[in-house]
């Protein structure tokens, strides 16, 4: 019995080991680029026609060195998705408030970003300012629990129909695309590309919200 | 420590101290496995196979061709996949690393073919705690989770006597945790997993 249970915690020791190393595994984390969505369950994408998406992209956190020449292609590249996806664009910014849906494109600028602090008036102050003043509810947490590195893309969607935070406790954000690894240094077509795909790939994997078209 | 991995534990005690006649030989050994993700595992989450699979087992004999015991491993399972992964309320696509390590604490119970012959068969069964700790790389960060699953693993194997107090043994062993825990996404699941291995096994 006692060789028995020598082996056993040999076998256990060796086994705390192997975890410890993690075969293949990248020695830098941010080596993986990665595209993520989530949406919010109970919000019919169906029932939405019009959408906004402001001619600017709001750059989050800390030092600003991130050119803004890659701004109008990611407006750009997120209407051309929605409207494939059946969905009519507002482009009047007079008209902003009468959309279904309004999507903010957003970049993050700083190392380690940590999204789910929520950034409500970096990212919705341009249109409702209002919403500083008083109690915002964070994003959800489940939304993306851990950091991005600069050049992540995050592109918003909300439906602000009821209302914004605080006349509303729920977040309006209904789908929302973490684009991680995206603008990062690279020639200037290479990135334009990855940019491009990256979008694409959030709206692909986001079946969901296409609309349903009747001919 | 959970009531589950208490309970677990208590039965492993009473496993080893049964009513074994004076004398009774004790099988103990060391294990090495390859498994293929089944279940959950496979559909999910990890579709490589493990070339990385170690375990020590003790058995008692109750009598000549029955045996109780205990059973502690571990496998890991691992791959990098571009493969988008699906949960409720959203999907993740890209480079991901993935890894599912599994630490089963078995009490287990074999019954064995007539002794005499160069092989012996037997079948047997473990009845125990699963510990899955599944982690997986996307973007900057980590996501992880742990679960402690109860479930059972049946067993078909062959003992090839060599004449000594050492043998050699050859089983396959699906591994069945049950369908519970909250893994990466929020869902429950069954990670299974079917392991193929060769124990080296010393009789006393």
């Amino acid at each position: 019995m006692r060789k028995f249970l020598r082996a056993t915690g040999l076998a256990m020791a060796v086994g705390a080991g192997l975890t410890a190393c993690y075969p293949e595994r990248a020695s830098q984390p941010n080596d993986y680029a990665s595209v993520t969505t989530v949406y919010d369950t109970l919000f019919s994408f169906g029932s939405a026609v019009t959408f906004y998406v402001p001619d600017s992209v709001v750059h989050l956190g800390g030092t600003d060195d991130i050119s803004h020449v890659y701004d109008s292609l990611i407006v750009a590249r997120t209407a051309a998705n929605m409207v494939a996806a059946g969905y009519t664009r507002i482009l009047d910014p007079l008209l902003a408030d009468q959309a279904d849906l309004t999507l903010n494109p957003a970049v993050t600028v700083s190392e380690n970003y940590d999204y789910t602090s929520g950034d409500w008036c970096d990212i919705w102050g341009w249109a409702y300012p209002w919403i500083c003043t008083g109690w915002i509810p964070d994003y959800p947490g489940d939304v993306v629990g851990y950091t991005y590195t600069t050049g992540t893309i995050f592109i918003h969607m909300a439906d602000l129909s009821s209302g914004v935070p605080p006349a509303v406790s729920r977040p309006p954000v209904v789908w929302t695309a973490g684009i991680n690894g995206a603008i990062s240094g690279s020639s200037s077509s290479a990135l334009a590309q990855s940019i491009a795909d990256g979008i694409d790939q959030a709206f692909d994997q986001s079946f969901y919200i296409r609309r349903v078209v009747t001919p | 420590m959970t009531p589950r991995l208490r309970l677990a534990m208590l039965l492993a005690a009473l496993g080893m101290a049964g009513a074994a006649p004076a004398g009774a030989q004790v099988l103990g050994g060391l294990t090495y496995s390859w498994a293929n993700p089944a279940g959950d595992l496979s559909d999910k989450f990890i579709g490589n196979d493990s070339w990385l699979g170690v375990s020590v087992e003790g058995r008692r004999f109750l009598n000549p061709n029955v045996t109780v015991g205990i059973s502690a491993g571990y496998t890991a399972f691992y791959e990098s996949t571009t493969e988008a992964i699906y949960f409720p309320g959203g999907t993740v696509s890209g480079e991901q690393y993935r890894s599912m390590n599994v630490f089963p604490l078995l009490v287990t119970g074999h019954l064995y073919s007539k002794a005499g012959g160069r092989i012996q068969t037997y079948i047997g069964l473990g009845v125990g705690v699963y510990y899955m700790r599944q982690l997986m790389d996307v973007g900057s960060g980590t996501v992880e989770t742990t679960n402690w699953i109860m479930g059972f693993a049946p067993e078909l194997g062959f003992i090839l006597n060599k004449g000594s107090e050492k043998e050699i043994a050859i089983f396959g062993k699906y591994n069945y945790p049950a369908n519970a825990g909250k893994y990466i996404g929020g869902e429950s699941g069954s990670y299974q997993y079917l392991s193929v291995g060769i124990s080296l096994m010393a009789r006393r």
